[in-house]
């Protein structure tokens, strides 16, 4: 059994496999055997597949209470497999916020929010900021806590997918990647491990002041142009997994943060040249 | 997300009384020209450009026969007596996506 902590959530793992908990030990650091939270705790287990297909294709198999979401993974992808299955937990579960489907990462006291739209980089484009002085608030949910108004971090592997495994070694010498799962269903998958302050300052949250809807295009110069606040609006609900679920609530948790950051869409070809132009973001009123 | 404008045609009597569907669950988000409305009623959050969001107002306030609305929208600067066809076209959406309806003839 092993118990570990992801900004407001705890994670109680069983899993007979070995390679799977010197991979959460690495990955997560000082908040394994942390004192979990009181706020959710999801008992997992990842375990072994059947036996039958132990000799020849060994298998892993995802558990949460009483529920198995996914078919089995092979098993040596068994660290892909939990960390998609904190996922399903976080997005079936955690209802008291408004969960965008979003990276965020912070600068100066201010949170960036970069919705995730087919082709934006989004992974690759936080995990090179995280590696450029911006510290990782998420990498997939952009968890707005509707009754304040701030972004909640829950600082996890960066899960870089093919190509971006090349790009961001590249990009910085000091990224800290976990081992490559090749041929998962998403592709190759090397995860990008959180640094230690993403970690030691997950319950430090972070008012909102900038959404960037990113697209990459090869080739391209970068270019940033404002949002007009209705269509923020729209896309930014349409982002996030339970709007319609929460009601009048996630209306106005849109509302409140589209009211409140400066909303831009991004094009861009390069990640130097994007973050660049995101270091100069305009900073928020006082 | 619905985008409700004024682009369509069709045609209803002068004399229909409109009024909105449940408006105490209305709760708007203005930007420019465009509004936002989440209708609690339904759960549905919906675009509006300005002469469906002009007409919902007013029927937020009370029931209204079409000419009243448009001598209303007429009143707020609508350019012409044509502009009927784009008052009868709006009514006829707001219904079809249950913001507004007919009332009883008092």
């Amino acid at each position: 059994m092993l118990t570990y902590r992801v900004g407001p959530f705890s994670v109680r793992l069983r899993t007979p496999l070995h390679d799977l908990i010197q991979l959460v030990r690495w990955c997560y650091g000082t908040n394994v055997d942390a004192e979990p939270r009181d706020l959710a705790l999801f008992n997992v287990a990842v375990e072994k597949g059947s036996l039958s297909r132990r000799l020849f294709a060994p298998q892993a198999v995802f558990r949460t209470d009483s529920e198995t979401p996914f078919q089995p993974f092979p098993r040596d992808h068994a660290f892909a497999l939990l960390e998609w299955g904190l996922n399903w937990c976080i997005a079936t579960r955690a209802h008291q916020y408004l969960m965008l489907h979003s990276a965020a990462l912070e600068r100066d006291g201010h949170a960036l929010i970069l919705p995730a739209i087919p082709g934006s980089g989004k992974s690759t484009l936080a995990a090179a900021l995280a590696l450029s002085g911006w510290r990782l608030l998420s990498d997939e949910f952009g968890l707005l806590d509707w009754k304040t108004g701030l972004l909640q971090p829950v600082p996890r592997a960066i899960p870089l997918k093919n190509d971006s495994i090349e790009i961001i070694r590249r990009f910085s010498p000091q990224a800290d990647l976990g081992p490559v799962f090749p041929r998962t269903r998403k592709g190759d998958v090397a995860h990008l491990r959180p640094d230690k302050q993403a970690l030691s300052r997950d319950m430090e949250t972070v008012r909102p002041a900038w959404i960037v809807f990113p697209r990459y295009r090869a080739g391209s110069s970068v270019r940033l142009t404002p949002l007009p606040r209705h269509l923020a609006f729209v896309r930014l609900s349409q982002n996030a997994f339970n709007y319609r679920l929460i009601g009048v609530a996630g209306f106005a948790a849109v509302e409140h943060v589209v009211d409140t950051c400066s909303c831009w869409s991004a094009e861009y070809g390069g990640l130097d040249s994007i973050l660049s132009a995101l270091d100069r973001l305009p900073s928020p009123a006082p | 997300m619905e985008h409700t404008t004024d682009s369509a045609s069709h045609t209803n009597r002068d004399g229909d009384h409109w009024r909105a569907v449940s408006p105490a669950t209305f709760r708007w988000a203005n930007w420019d020209a465009e509004s936002l409305l989440f209708h609690g009623e339904t759960g549905e959050t919906h675009i509006l450009n300005a002469l469906p969001t002009l007409i919902l107002l007013a029927l937020s306030k009370g029931e209204m026969t079409t000419a009243e609305i448009l001598a209303l929208c007429l009143d707020a600067g609508a350019p012409s007596p044509q502009f009927s066809d784009k008052i009868h076209t709006s009514l006829q959406t707001l219904s079809e996506i249950e913001l507004v309806e007919l009332a009883a003839s008092p």
